[in-house]
């Protein structure tokens, strides 16, 4: 499977990426909203998209829309699902994960995961992918 | 209104054929109605002269009817007002002779035993009726007069009816004008076009109130007055009207009881001679103590003028009050409106806050300068301590503000309004003597002010209150209109408090989680693939968890401080000293281990340099090693966050020997701090205004300060920009007992 990551903590995610790959999944790692939604454009054919969900605004949105850079990531949802409306789609975030699921429960449940990264460790997290992109992941993990 | 009879008494002769005057009342003109009188007067007095003089409102006097089409009058054009007066006919009940030498006066040729009634109505003389007799007569009949008086009293009649069919028409459609406008400037032009054509005058003005000092001041006129000028509180006969909260009505300025009042705004027109002054007043909703009451609230004066005696009649008062009436909504709507935009405003700048100071401070300027409170204060509760405290305020001397909010404080379990308004959850205006006033509200002036205290209410309960007011010397009342912008206002600051609060907590899981999840994800890399790690692998995930248990720490450490309460009352801590070396145990340590945090800023740690020459001149020092570590770090983490650009980011730190202290300089090429913030950056929750979204907890500088003086040295800010240098300051002296610091 082909996953676009996005993260500003290129250091600290490099283990979750390292067990992306090892779990045979090709993953393209972007640490800004810019060059992401770049990338994002240009390759139409991504399976997932993982995305954290603070991280500095970029040129693409407005400060203040963002809450300051620590919601990034809601703005940046919502512009993959408008482009890309059937796209599975993994939030993972250190940021408390109670007052952000709001934000996506309009969406189909098959089409988007809130994880908060301190739950899960890297091999859990590719296992969890894994399961997310076949569908056989239930309900609970999200 | 009522018709105002001359002789209520009197019945109209049987022989008036009444009847033919009925085709008048719906009469195009009301010069229809004067000929078709003066026509019936000259018919059923068998006369064949009369004459009938109107007033004029752009002279002083009545303008005698011109004759008809190959008719003739013997009168001159025009009876002055005083001579009218001084005839006795302006004030005379009944039909009065005109002596043969008035007679020559008034009508020029015209025989002696002239006989003229006024034609009275709505509290005016509009008109006189003269007739004169066929031949010279001694005296008029009884007959002769009622049927005059009769004449006159229809003629009134008429005429009443036609100008208040007439000035209702107009007053309708000029109140839907009215109504339609949005802007004061607007409105104050259709106010003055239409007031002046339906009172029938030349000349008009409109005053607001300024609530602040009660004067009256110029909004508009027609014409537009040379030199506009203020009318202090009472003052005049428009602030007379104001104060008294009635029309006056003055049928000659010029008069010995008025023409010192009289204050002339048209020295360049014909002097006024006649005005009417109309107070604008508006039935409104008070806060009074906690139950609402209703006022006349003064918004203005509108006022018509006249160079014509007597020119307004009780119906022009009639018509001018349902205008002044009906525009004090209009007017309060339209100041209502401007207040609910800036409060929109407001609010979306409050949004737009992402930390509690500035949430507070936009909130209570907001208060200030939307609804024109003088006094602002933002009081929270502190639930655990069981008080509420004054955190913000706005309106007294600033050098006041920092011993106010020291006494400020009130127990939340004890009778101060405070207290009631948080346990009742409602909104109070007390009397500005209540005993549950403290006596700090005497101290500082605060009893010169009626104020409203409104609680910031959130789903968990109340948070705050907001006390608002001005000087009551001419505000007496709190108005209830205001109190829901300010309700509305108190109540995004709440929204946005409790966000910032949540944010805050967010922002503390963040910041923790991020350090701690990289910590486990390596260990479980290392426990779980460690046969297949490279060992430079393995050393870069044990660097790795090393910077983030560092970074770790450095939270903890400023969570425990955030949860402590104000540092200045925190006790000071123990230092557990040992013999280091500066440079070679502290600041290369602590640099090696954030060397990982200026890669996660896309930084390049080359760019970190330390001035070998200055390491050996700093010998070994007793210090607390992880707290000089601390102060280390948080400048160095300040460096790395507000760098400029990669470009452009660098830090370099120094060192220097003076007589008595070693100086470690620890510079950097970062954004800088504000001119004028030199000594706030060290104020407890102090944070310069956001750059590129960068938050922080306004303690590091804080908290680096105190562990300097903790070791009896101090920490300084050498120098702004380029370089942003601080000194560290360390005594050459060890400590001793009850030695002052250096600082």
């Amino acid at each position: 499977m082909k996953i676009l990551f996005i993260d500003d903590d290129r250091r600290r995610m490099k283990h979750y990426v390292d067990e992306l790959v090892r779990s045979g999944n090709d993953v393209i790692f972007e640490d800004n909203v810019d060059g992401a939604l770049a990338t994002f454009r240009s390759q139409n054919d991504f399976d997932l998209v993982v995305l954290d969900i603070s991280m500095d605004p970029g040129r693409e949105y407005r400060f203040e829309d963002t809450g300051g850079g620590t919601r990034t990531g809601l703005p940046l949802y919502d512009t993959i699902r408008t482009e890309r409306p059937e796209l599975k789609i993994v939030v993972l975030t250190n940021v408390p994960t109670l007052r952000l699921a709001s934000h996506f429960e309009r969406d189909s449940d098959g089409l988007w995961r809130l994880v908060h990264k301190p739950d899960v460790l890297p091999r859990q997290f590719a296992s969890f992918v894994g399961e997310f992109l076949t569908g056989k992941d239930g309900e609970e993990a999200a | 209104m009522t018709i105002d009879h001359d002789d209520p008494d009197s019945t109209t002769p049987s022989n008036l054929p009444i009847d033919s005057f009925l085709s008048l009342i719906g009469a195009e003109s009301i010069e229809v109605i004067l000929r078709e009188l003066l026509e019936r007067t000259k018919e059923w007095m068998h006369v064949s002269q009369a004459a009938l003089g109107w007033l004029d409102l752009n002279h002083n006097g009545f303008r005698v009817l011109p004759p008809g089409k190959g008719k003739r009058n013997s009168l001159n054009g025009f009876i002055s007002y005083e001579t009218a007066e001084e005839l006795g006919l302006l004030s005379a009940e009944e039909p009065m002779e005109i002596s043969p030498q008035a007679s020559r006066e008034l009508a020029g040729l015209a025989p002696a035993g002239t006989l003229a009634v006024r034609i009275n109505y709505y509290e005016r003389t509009s008109g006189i009726l003269i007739v004169f007799p066929e031949q010279h007569t001694d005296s008029w009949s009884d007959s002769d007069r009622n049927l005059l008086k009769s004449l006159a009293r229809m003629g009134a009649e008429l005429c009443a009816r036609f100008e208040k069919r007439e000035k209702l028409e107009r007053l309708v459609d000029s109140l839907q004008q009215m109504a339609e406008k949005t802007t004061g400037y607007d409105l104050y032009d259709v106010i003055l076009r239409e007031g002046k054509a339906i009172l029938n005058c030349d000349r008009g003005v409109v005053r607001g109130l300024n609530l602040q000092n009660g004067h009256l001041t110029y909004e508009a006129s027609s014409p537009k007055a040379p030199d506009p000028f203020v009318i202090l509180a009472g003052e005049g006969v428009t602030g007379l009207a104001l104060q008294q909260r009635r029309t006056f009505r003055i049928p000659d300025v010029a008069t010995k009881e008025w023409s010192n009042r009289y204050m002339p705004l048209w020295p360049n027109l014909t002097p006024t001679r006649s005005e009417i002054a109309l107070p604008i007043l508006l039935r409104s909703r008070v806060r009074v103590r906690t139950s609402d009451e209703y006022v006349n609230k003064p918004l203005g004066v509108l006022n018509f003028e006249s160079p014509t005696i007597a020119a307004f009649s009780s119906w022009n008062q009639y018509c001018g009050e349902i205008i002044a009436q009906r525009i004090a909504p209009i007017i309060e709507r339209i100041e209502y409106d401007s207040k609910l935009g800036k409060v929109r405003r407001a609010s979306q700048s409050i949004a737009t806050k992402r930390d509690w100071d500035s949430i507070i401070d936009t909130l209570l300027n907001a208060i200030r300068d939307s609804l024109g409170y003088e006094f602002v204060s933002l009081s929270t509760v502190d639930q655990d301590a069981g008080v509420i405290r004054c955190v913000h305020v706005l309106g007294l001397n600033k050098a006041h503000v920092a011993e106010f909010k020291k006494l400020a404080v009130h127990k939340l379990d004890s009778d101060h309004v405070l207290a009631d308004v948080v346990h009742h959850r409602r909104v109070e205006v007390p009397d500005p003597n209540d005993p549950r006033l403290s006596k700090i509200s005497g101290r500082y002036g605060l009893n010169k002010l009626i104020r409203v205290f409104v609680p910031m209410a959130t789903q968990s309960g109340i948070i705050g209150v907001i006390s608002a007011g001005y000087e009551r010397e001419y505000r007496e009342h709190i108005y209830w209109r205001d109190v829901q912008l300010l309700r509305i206002l108190a109540q995004f600051g709440a929204n946005a408090m409790v966000l910032c609060q949540r944010e805050d907590i967010d922002l503390v899981s963040h910041e923790m989680n991020t350090p701690l999840t990289a910590v486990r994800s390596n260990l479980d890399n290392l426990r779980h693939r460690h046969k297949e790690l490279l060992p430079d692998e393995i050393d870069r995930d044990l660097e790795d968890m090393e910077t983030d248990t560092n970074l770790l720490s450095f939270q903890v450490q400023q969570l425990e401080y955030r949860l402590g309460g104000p540092l200045a009352k925190a006790p000071k801590q123990q230092l557990y000293l040992e013999s280091v070396l500066l440079f070679g145990d502290i600041i290369f340590k602590t640099i090696s281990q954030l060397r990982m945090s200026v890669r996660d800023q896309k930084l390049d740690p080359k760019k970190i340099k330390i001035v070998e020459d200055d390491i050996h001149k700093i010998p070994k020092m007793k210090l607390d090693k992880n707290k000089i570590s601390q102060v280390i770090f948080n400048l160095f983490m300040n460096a790395v966050k507000y760098h400029e650009n990669p470009e452009t980011f660098k830090i370099e730190i120094g060192a220097e020997v003076q007589t008595d202290r070693y100086i470690i300089k620890f510079c950097d090429w970062g954004i800088g701090i504000p001119k004028g913030l030199e000594e706030m950056i060290f104020e407890e929750r102090f944070r310069a205004p956001l750059v590129r979204g960068i938050r922080g907890s306004g303690l590091g500088l804080t908290i680096s300060r105190q562990l300097m003086r903790e070791h009896n040295g101090d920490l300084i800010l050498h120098q702004r920009k380029d370089p942003t240098e601080f000194h560290l300051i360390f005594p050459k002296q060890p400590r001793r007992r009850n030695e002052n610091p250096v600082h």
